[in-house]
């Protein structure tokens, strides 16, 4: 395991020397002024927040969509052509998901054009905000049907798998409704066999890059653009400030993670 | 019931291939002003302008897939003997944990931290530094992938092999192998697709030299240039399409 943990490690000792002020350009000597200046500001804390937020709504929107899709079209997702047709959005690197919503939704894109067209806006100042927005409408519709074709696909394979079909009609044919199957049944068995791989899903969601980067405001910002912008400023005092947040990122994934694996909840046993 | 259901999954199923169209109409388009909702002309003039010699996107297709084979063929074998230690040991759990750590930690702020030894290394900016930077992310993943492939049953027939005579390489090649065509077609795929998507740390440690495709997006969409963008963005995601047709078609009706 010395080949993933090394860099790793590497890396982490570096980002602490940095954040030290024991290394880098502008280095003179041992310093606690970057965390001093870390803990002082709260960009880390509402950035981190506003990501955990919008991941949130993110995965709970998918989640619910993604169950009504494959609950009612667990066929269509398994079996023929349109099955093919499921596995589109997965195709799309999150670059061109980000510029495919902002083409769309944008104050001149093609959904306002339509909105002129029929005469629901006078002009692109008066068609709502929805990329670059206070609500983050655009990073939330173009994660959420990315994630909600991930979901469906994995429920539909859990669906089949663990033969809900033949659970549920068991479950009919002892007096249970239509809605107490959807309930008790099969959303229970899906969410739990799936908790491992929604969780991931939501870690990767929280550390996105290039959809915000296209679609997010100034501020606040996604936890991945405030670290790589502090990066890749020209003011090179933003540097060791830019190490303290990545450890500390680090840090709470590592957490999050360690305790996800105390639980046994990251992956399933095969047997 | 019936009908509106039908139409429903029409309707999802357009908003699927809708993008596709979409994005082939922004290639094509040459004037599309607001508030007009289809393009006053089109033209093959820019798809046509991108097979001339050393256009920018050829050269980024060339780099993205060198990038992405090079990763898969790399990490694919390494990853699936590698896992199969780890699934032996007691503490797979937490050996597990470090495979998952560098995937799940964002690739931006992993880039971040890696960048000083990249630099040091001269490695920055580099097709080979990408390449390396791209399997710290791959590898792990492909270990995740594997890990649930290793069960009680194909130890069994590895045991079997041992037992009738059969020497380390013969249970490789003539059953673990041959068993885990389906898993190892699917690591291939997976981790050319996680390489051609790749953006943060390509445009880290690639410092913008490595121009991938994922990086001329990015670059033509910051430049405003619409159709180009969107002539890239089709370039890009039709490898994808095609192997996830293949990963459809073959490896999911094979079993």
């Amino acid at each position: 395991m010395l080949v993933t943990l090394l860099p790793l490690l590497a890396g982490l000792v570096y980002a602490i020397l940095n954040s030290f002020g024991l290394t880098g350009i502008l280095s003179n000597g041992f310093t606690l002024g970057h965390w001093q200046t870390f803990f002082g500001s709260n960009e880390f804390g509402i950035s981190f927040l506003y990501s955990l937020g919008i991941t949130g709504i993110i995965i709970i929107i998918s989640v619910v969509v993604a169950l009504a899709i494959s609950i009612n079209y667990t066929k269509n997702i398994d079996k023929g052509k349109s099955a093919y047709l499921f596995y589109i959005p997965l195709a799309l690197p999150y670059i061109v998901a980000g510029f495919v919503t902002y083409q769309l939704f944008n104050p001149t894109g093609l959904f306002s054009r339509i909105a002129y067209f029929f005469h629901i806006s006078s002009s692109p100042e008066t068609f709502p905000d929805l990329t670059n927005d206070a609500l983050s409408f655009g990073i939330i519709i173009t994660h959420v049907v990315i994630a909600s074709t991930f979901f469906s696909i994995l429920f539909a394979g859990i669906f089949k798998n663990e033969k809900l079909i033949e659970l549920a009609d068991i479950a009919k044919g002892l007096g249970a409704k239509n809605s107490q199957v959807t309930k008790k049944v099969i959303i229970p068995i899906i969410l739990k066999k799936a908790f491992p791989s929604i969780v991931l899903y939501g870690i990767f969601t929280l550390g996105s890059y290039e959809i915000p980067l296209l679609l997010g405001r100034q501020t606040p910002q996604f936890i991945s653009v405030v670290i790589a912008n502090k990066f890749q400023r020209f003011n090179l005092q933003d540097v060791p400030l830019a190490y303290c947040m990545a450890i500390a990122y680090t840090v709470l994934i590592v957490i999050i993670l360690f305790y996800l694996t105390k639980k046994k909840k990251l992956y399933h046993e095969n047997n | 019931m019936k009908t509106t259901k039908k139409g429903l999954l029409f309707l999802l199923l357009g908003s699927f291939v809708f993008p596709l169209l979409f994005m082939a109409m922004l290639a094509l388009a040459v004037s599309w002003r607001f508030p007009g909702i289809m393009p006053s002309a089109l033209s093959f003039d820019t798809i046509i302008s991108i097979f001339s010699k050393g256009n920018n996107l050829i050269i980024g297709l060339t780099n993205s897939l060198i990038i992405a084979t090079s990763v898969s063929i790399l990490a694919v074998p390494a990853a699936f003997a590698i896992s199969r230690q780890i699934s032996r040991q007691q503490n797979k759990h937490m050996l597990l944990l470090c495979a998952y750590l560098p995937f799940t930690l964002s690739p931006v702020v992993y880039a971040a931290c890696l960048n000083y030894y990249f630099v040091l290394g001269g490695l920055n900016g580099t097709l080979i530094g990408v390449i390396l930077a791209q399997l710290i992310i791959v590898f792990p993943f492909n270990i995740i992938l594997f890990m649930s492939h290793w069960n009680k049953q194909l130890e069994s027939y590895s045991d079997l092999v041992a037992t009738l005579g059969g020497n380390k390489q013969q249970t490789y090649f003539k059953v673990i192998i041959p068993l885990s065509g389906k898993i190892l077609m699917i690591a291939f795929f997976q981790s050319f697709l996680i390489s051609w998507f790749e953006f943060g740390l390509t445009k880290f440690i690639g410092i913008g030299q490595v121009q991938t495709l994922t990086i001329r997006v990015y670059q033509y969409i910051g430049e405003a240039n619409v159709q180009l963008s969107a002539l890239s963005s089709l370039i890009l995601i039709l490898p994808p399409l095609f192997l996830l047709w293949i990963n459809k078609r073959i490896i999911y009706h094979q079993v």
